[in-house]
């Protein structure tokens, strides 16, 4: 059996969520003995500056000793962003066309279309008619034009329902049909997916309701590469008042809410708890943000440590060094990986009490939740959790075992096996 | 010119004419107490030191007179520039208008009044500077006043075609009414238009002086044979006690769209649907589309795909403009097994996008292995020009015309249709529920009440708004017309009725007219509920075009159609009808 992955970037030109997970399963699949796996990450335009290498293919190898992994240099300028929609076919009935022919794989699996489009999954049905096409849903970018965070424009609310009208709401510069169709363009494109991986329930529900079958979309969540937990304890008299935050630095994170949090903490209870931000392009938001945060950081000097941007294969060594991984945010999440490297590390986590944060933490179980935005929640949950005796030691001992992505890739292609016996349908 | 432009500046052309009446070496018209228009022959040299000069700016009258505008910082610079300012400011009275535009205008009918009309970009530009002069000094316009003479002016002078022309205008009755009335065209031959013109009251011009008012007049203008020269037309004007006035008439030519779009709002000037100026409008565009129609030819064809033999039916579809929605709906016919056996033709009615449309139709076709044929014509021919040369080409016994705004709900639709059309005894035009993107009704079939304007009959969708689930709208029944969003008719019967009739202005009453014609022949139009569709009406076809053309072709329909009209919508009062016991 051969499968090609295709992604819409790979780790090498960036290592966030979706890149670093899809990386670490094709390895695991390549591991295996039972299948064949090519990797097809888009290159070039917007992610990496490289244009395209040679002429009359847009196809080109990854690395000159891998024959498995290649680029799609479709330039990036020619993606509408509204519609998720590549703007030049041509690249993809031509060049992608034949690579397809060229590969002939059985299984394709998406695990992102952004900048390919929509229309890719319609090539690959063309160019290889039989295989089966898997798409992993990592974020909800096809049901919400605001890249899928599924939070209003206007007041932060979290959404639950996409409409044309509520569309409109967010964006009043777009038409109410606009949306419309951008819905019935992305719907007419993913019909051609045989089964969909949803990584958290909640994720999987929201597709449901926005109409993708039932019968296609199955829960399985991100398999990681696992690494043996640390044990030491990191204070001398047994309070566990190390705080870490790791991730994006944007208002959707909610790092404002920890950091006004950190206020509040320092203001009742000084010396309670200290944080260590490891933070990621703060640079990439809007100014009016980055003001935000810089001023809440000059104000919590006392309790906060802003340690700066951080790769993503330091993670695990960061987070030896605090008691407790906060994950703030205000938008719904999927299955986030912060969550699952804390657990690797033997961390509990504080999340907010919403989405797919919540399925994968269980309160007073492996971690703590609080009210989602609301910084005092989060302040007096914190309190609890660096005074309470033997409350870390508890929720450490009941965190579940790491799902590996061996067991993950297993999995996955159970699934591709049953989809090729099946004619394409699983259930 | 719109009308509100020569209302606004009607003040200002009788200060204009101050200079007129006493010939000075250099004529001043204060705007205010900073801004004042300088006009002197050229050669007298500037007027003013720059010393105290904030702003200016110079137009050259072919080199005879100049106009300078000239801004101060403060009403004492301007008084050092003029002495004497302060007094011509007294006792003025003001300017109608602060905006821009009426500046323009009256920069305009400055450039008029001498005969020499102005630059556009020079109007434009100076406007733009006396606008900024304002906003910097807000005070009151001060202006020395003026009155006493015949005015006329010319609103529009429209080419329809080679030899006939809609002259449209108004003149200042403080004379009595005009003895005559004629254009003088640019070889010095005169049109009396003195009995041809029709006349109506202008109140939409505000007097300038107790006790004026104004006329306005209208009229097609036909000429024996073809003037060679494109411009120079003048329009004069004779009143009882010997004044003469005289008004330049610059011609508008070009795109038909843009002439329709200055001639369609004079239909109900005279507010009489039946009076001269509603007929002399209608001779005008009736002119104006046969004009177009005569140059109006098929110029690219292009087949994507494998043309599909022996198809079920043919689908055409106009494009115009919003091109991008060929994909959306072949995205979706993609997914149709039945698609096969249709054959798609788009027909390009904006052909300046022809390049691109014929680049997207190649790969789209491959992407989504739709076979399809792209058309388009030399020139925008209209909905109604551009769907008859699609029909043309089609080669199924069935024709479906459709809007590239129409999205199928779910797979395996035209076969039904075509099957339910071929199952209805004398059908002529059959009609699907077209849905908008909340699942309400967007149409339902089509009926007819009478306009509050009294130009005609309107038009109204059945059930529009309400949820597609409303069960009245889920009988099959026979409705006076069906939209031409959508509509299937048999090839022979389209043509033997006429096919679309191309007198109509763009996208409107085409579909009912078609229907009407087919029921006087004894057919009838059918609403199928069974089939389902999206709609997202006005996407294609931006609805403000259509509000302004829709006055004239509700007219032209009711005219035509008045009697089976009433006979249809009779039909549909009957509480027990045919329809209604077979299908209720």
């Amino acid at each position: 059996m051969k499968i090609l992955y295709i992604v819409h970037n790979h780790s090498e030109i960036r290592s966030s969520g979706v890149e670093v997970y899809s990386a670490e399963l094709f390895d695991a699949m390549r591991a295996r003995p039972d299948v064949e796996t090519v990797l097809l990450a888009k290159g070039g335009a917007p992610f990496s500056s490289t244009v395209r290498p040679h002429e009359g293919t847009m196809i080109s190898a990854v690395h000159a000793g891998d024959d498995s992994q290649y680029f799609f240099y479709n330039e990036g300028g020619d993606y509408d962003h509204f519609l998720g929609a590549s703007c030049a076919k041509e690249h993809l009935v031509t060049y992608l066309d034949r690579f397809l022919r060229d590969i002939r794989p059985d299984v394709v699996h998406f695990h992102h279309t952004l900048f390919l489009g929509y229309d890719a999954i319609r090539q690959v049905r063309n160019s290889v008619p039989s295989a089966a096409i898997v798409y992993t849903l990592h974020d909800y970018v096809p049901i919400c034009h605001r890249n899928g965070q599924l939070l209003r424009t206007n007041n932060r609310e979290r959404c639950l329902e996409a409409s044309p009208r509520r569309c409109n709401e967010c964006f009043p510069e777009i038409a109410p049909r606009e949306f419309f169709l951008r819905e019935r363009f992305i719907k007419a494109q993913l019909s051609l997916v045989d089964l969909f991986i949803a990584p958290s329930r909640f994720l999987a529900d929201r597709y449901i309701a926005w109409g993708l079958p039932q019968d296609k979309i199955v829960c399985e969540n991100y398999g990681r590469k696992q690494v043996q937990p640390q044990s030491r304890r990191l204070s001398h008299d047994g309070s566990k008042w190390r705080f870490g935050f790791f991730g994006q630095m944007s208002l959707f994170k909610g790092i404002h809410i920890l950091l006004d949090a950190m206020k509040v903490l320092e203001r009742r209870h000084p010396g309670a708890a200290h944080l260590w931000i490891h933070g990621n392009n703060l640079d990439l938001q809007p100014v009016e943000f980055q003001n935000t945060v810089a001023t809440l950081l000059g104000e919590t000097k006392q309790n906060v440590t802003d340690a700066g941007a951080f790769q993503r294969s330091e993670i695990r060594q960061l987070m030896d060094n605090v008691d407790w991984v906060v994950v703030p945010s205000l938008w719904w999440e999927n299955s986030p990986l912060v969550i699952q490297e804390a657990f690797m590390c033997g961390r509990p986590v504080i999340c907010s009490d919403v989405g797919g944060m919540l399925e994968a933490v269980v309160p007073y179980q492996n971690g703590l939740s609080f009210r989602v935005g609301d910084s005092v929640s989060l302040a007096e949950t914190m309190l609890h959790a660096a005074i309470t005796p033997g409350l870390w030691e508890t929720l450490r001992k009941q965190i579940p075992p790491g799902y590996s992505v061996e067991e993950h890739a297993g999995t996955l292609v159970g699934y591709y096996r049953q989809l090729l016996a099946s004619n394409h349908a699983i259930f | 010119m719109p009308a509100h432009w020569s209302a606004i500046t009607a003040n200002s052309l009788l200060q204009t004419m101050r200079f007129f009446k006493e010939p000075a070496p250099s004529f001043r018209l204060w705007l205010n107490h900073h801004v004042v228009v300088v006009i002197a022959p050229v050669g007298a040299g500037t007027v003013v030191s720059s010393r105290w000069r904030a702003v200016s700016q110079v137009i050259d009258f072919r080199s005879q007179l100049r106009a300078e505008l000239l801004g101060f910082d403060s009403p004492a610079d301007a008084e050092r520039a003029f002495p004497g300012a302060a007094g011509e400011l007294a006792g003025g009275f003001s300017l109608p208008g602060e905006s821009w535009s009426r500046d323009r205008s009256f920069l305009l009918f400055l450039g008029r009044a001498l005969s020499w009309p102005l630059p556009p970009a020079e109007i434009f530009l100076m406007a733009e500077r006396l606008r900024a002069i304002r906003d910097a000094h807000r005070k009151p316009c001060a202006m020395p006043l003026f009155a006493g003479r015949p005015v006329l002016c010319v609103d529009l002078m429209a080419k329809l075609d080679a030899r006939s022309f809609y002259l449209k205008g108004w003149w200042r009755n403080c004379h009595g009414e005009a003895s005559r009335l004629s254009a003088v065209s640019p070889e010095g031959e005169e049109h009396d238009l003195t009995s041809s013109a029709v006349h109506f009251p202008r109140d939409d011009i505000p007097a300038a002086f107790e006790g004026d008012r104004y006329v306005g007049f209208s009229v097609l203008l036909e000429l024996d044979r073809p003037s060679p020269l494109p411009d120079g037309w003048r329009v004069e004007m004779q009143t009882p006690d010997g004044f003469v006035a005289e008004a330049p008439a610059p011609t508008v030519t070009g795109e038909s769209s843009i002439i329709l779009g200055k001639v369609l709002p004079d239909l109900q000037i005279g507010g009489d649907p039946g009076g001269r100026a509603a007929e002399q409008v209608d001779q005008s565009i009736c002119r104006l589309l046969a004009h177009r129609l005569e140059k109006y030819h098929l110029s690219h064809e292009l087949q994507c795909g494998t043309p599909v033999s022996n198809p079920l039916v043919s689908v055409i579809i106009p494009l115009y403009g919003r091109i991008d929605l060929m994909e959306h709906q072949l995205a979706h016919f993609s997914l149709d097994p039945g698609w096969a056996r249709i054959e798609l033709i788009y027909v390009l009615d904006s052909p300046e996008h022809w390049q691109r449309v014929a680049w997207r139709a190649e790969w789209l076709s491959r992407l989504y292995n739709v076979s399809l044929k792209v058309i388009t014509s030399n020139c925008s021919g209209g909905y109604a020009a551009a769907t008859n040369s699609g029909a043309r080409l089609a080669q199924s016994k069935l024709l479906l015309l459709l809007n590239s705004d129409v999205l199928p709900v779910s797979p395996g639709w035209v076969e039904k249709m075509a099957g339910l059309y071929q199952s209805r005894f004398r059908v002529g035009a059959m009609g699907p529920k077209l849905l908008f993107e909340d699942n309400s009704i967007q149409h339902a079939g089509i009926g007819f009440c009478p306009s509050t304007d009294h130009f005609g009959w309107d038009t109204f969708a059945y059930f529009k708004g309400l949820h597609k689930n409303h069960p009245e709208s889920d009988r099959a029944r026979v409705v006076p017309a069906v939209t031409g969003a959508c509509l299937m008719i048999d090839r022979e019967l389209f043509w033997r009725t006429g096919g679309l009739d191309q007198g109509y202005v763009q996208g409107d009453f085409e579909d009912t007219d078609l229907c009407m014609r087919l029921r006087e022949q004894g057919r009838e139009n059918w609403y199928e509920p069974q089939i389902e569709l999206y709609h997202l009406e006005g996407v294609s076809y931006p609805l403000s075009s259509r509000i302004a053309n829709s006055v004239y072709n509700r007219w032209r329909h009711s005219r035509k159609w008045s009697a089976e009209i009433e006979s249809a919508m009779a039909a549909m009062e009957k509480p027990f009808d045919r329809t209604a016991q077979i299908y209720a």
